[in-house]
């Protein structure tokens, strides 16, 4: 009888897992390429992503879980990322490599100079400014999801907007 | 770390950058400029700070990476952690290595497991479709003909008959013609063919190569889509005076070196119309090519992109290509006429 119930929880976890890798892995994989500025670093977080949510509603099957968390854990999960890689980056930073990185029907002026910028923020001005600016956030919504204060958001995101000046400046 | 003051006016900025900011804040903003010329040169106005926040946008949309066709759950092989990434996999690899022991494995922490095995199978048999939004990109091709050394040059490397030279190179699409403007007698100065004045002659075709990607529609993303189209007209930014509007001079090196190429490049154009910016997307791989290319466009007037007729920074997207023309007659190249 055990086993019955634990199978149904199962695929009830499943299906809402599904439903949510359906509407929201795009968005989320593009989201989080931006952020830790690799492909294949991106969809490896996301699967963990999605994975983590599938263990939370394995546990807790009556816990909604929104956009909200998915991009909460994603954020948690690609600043803990960048700041392994900090550590381990020897690869020299080259923007013609990053550039030629990205697809060439992508490589609009604004994409490079957005990645340029992300390449040169610290973890938690480029958690602002893509969760507002990108994903579409209020800076209240951002707060919540960063757990800090809305004024703090928009001042990352001063602060981010200022580096990508700069760096939009330099490609003029 | 920063005084209250700037703290506040930070997050005034962030404010008008997400379209927060109330009156009174803008009202604050703007006094506080006025008298600070630290925050005016690192930040900008209003409508920088805008404009800047516009380009963050403008990145999103243009995207059309996806992961690739499944579900990213079940779909992804495991990779090492991130922390053993190439430079400590290296490493670790080098050591084991030199060992001549196996210690790759170690390199591999348990995360290597197939994770969810069970989830996998269940998966597996219904793959989830993944969202793919269709994409546009529109460039307009102009062929730039001009015409070989010898008649420009006041040196020609070689003194052949230019009846002779009939040679004609296939090309795809002539749109624009070039060529120097010089008097029709053969009597021609080197200080007037040293300093060609170029002008378009003939226009024939205008043509778009469209990419699209894609499209496995279900009704409802279908209508969703719809929908947005109806509910805002979007009108791009221009050249104004049509095609002829972007007149790239190739200059007299172009000739000697016979380049050829495809250059393609965006100009971003804010909501006056004027060209704020152009970048060279994909390099014709002559620097002289894509620079003439850039300098004519950032020399052309437009019209301002505008959404649902009001004005908003935006971004033109066009491309030349560069064809060296052999059919000289009279000392004069004829434009290539192609269907």
């Amino acid at each position: 009888m055990e086993q019955v119930y634990l199978v149904a929880g199962v695929s009830a976890a499943q299906n809402r897992v599904e439903v949510l890798v359906r509407e929201h892995q795009t968005k989320l994989a593009r989201y989080l390429r931006r952020m830790v500025g690799d492909a294949d670093a991106a969809l490896d977080i996301a699967q963990d992503v999605f994975f983590s949510a599938y263990r939370t509603l394995q546990k807790e099957p009556e816990r909604p879980l929104t956009a909200g968390w998915l991009y909460k854990t994603a954020t948690n999960t690609a600043i803990s990322y960048l700041r392994r890689k900090k550590i381990v980056r020897f690869l020299p930073f080259d923007r013609d490599r990053e550039v030629r990185s990205l697809r060439i029907d992508e490589c609009s002026a604004a994409s490079i100079d957005l990645q340029a910028a992300m390449s040169r923020l610290p973890a938690d001005q480029a958690a602002a400014i893509m969760l507002t600016s990108y994903a579409g956030y209020s800076s209240q919504e951002a707060a919540a999801i960063l757990g800090t204060t809305a004024d703090a958001v928009r001042q990352r995101v001063c602060r981010a907007m200022r580096t990508l000046r700069v760096v939009m400046m330099e490609n003029m | 770390m920063r005084e209250p003051l700037h703290q506040e006016i930070e997050a005034l900025a962030g404010a008008i950058a997400l379209g927060e900011a109330s009156d009174a804040d803008r009202r604050r903003y703007r006094e506080h400029i006025a008298g600070c010329a630290e925050c005016l040169q690192s930040l900008g106005g209003e409508h920088e700070l805008e404009r800047t926040a516009a380009t963050v946008g403008a990145a999103r949309d243009s995207e059309i990476w996806a992961p690739d066709g499944r579900n990213v759950f079940i779909a992804r092989k495991r990779r090492p952690a991130g922390v053993l990434n190439f430079g400590a996999g290296f490493v670790l690899t080098a050591i084991a290595f030199a060992l001549g022991l196996h210690y790759t494995t170690i390199a591999q922490p348990a995360r290597m497991a197939p994770v969810a095995s069970d989830v996998i199978a269940v998966h597996d048999a219904n793959p989830a479709p993944s969202l793919q939004l269709p994409r546009r990109l529109v460039v307009l091709h102009h062929v730039v003909q001009y015409a070989r050394a010898p008649m420009v040059l006041p040196n020609p490397p070689h003194s052949g008959n230019p009846h002779t030279a009939t040679v004609q190179k296939p090309s795809q699409i002539a749109m624009v013609t070039v060529y120097p403007q010089v008097p029709r007698t053969q009597n021609v100065t080197p200080q007037d063919a040293a300093q060609p004045n170029w002008r378009t002659v003939s226009r024939m075709t205008t043509t778009a190569i469209s990419e699209t990607a894609p499209q496995h529609f279900t009704s409802a993303e279908s209508l969703q889509i719809d929908s947005l189209r109806r509910a805002q007209t979007t009108r791009d930014a221009a050249p104004i005076g049509g095609d002829t509007a972007i007149n790239p001079q190739p200059p007299m090196i172009a000739y000697a070196e016979g380049a050829e190429g495809t250059t393609v490049f965006e100009v971003m154009i804010d909501e006056r119309g004027a060209p704020a910016k152009c970048v060279i997307t994909q390099s014709s791989g002559y620097r002289f090519l894509d620079d003439a290319v850039c300098r004519a466009a950032t020399k052309a007037h437009y019209t301002p992109k505008t959404v649902n007729g009001n004005p908003v920074p935006g971004v033109y997207r066009d491309a030349f290509t560069f064809r060296v023309n052999d059919n000289v007659v009279d000392g004069l190249p004829r434009p290539i006429h192609l269907h």
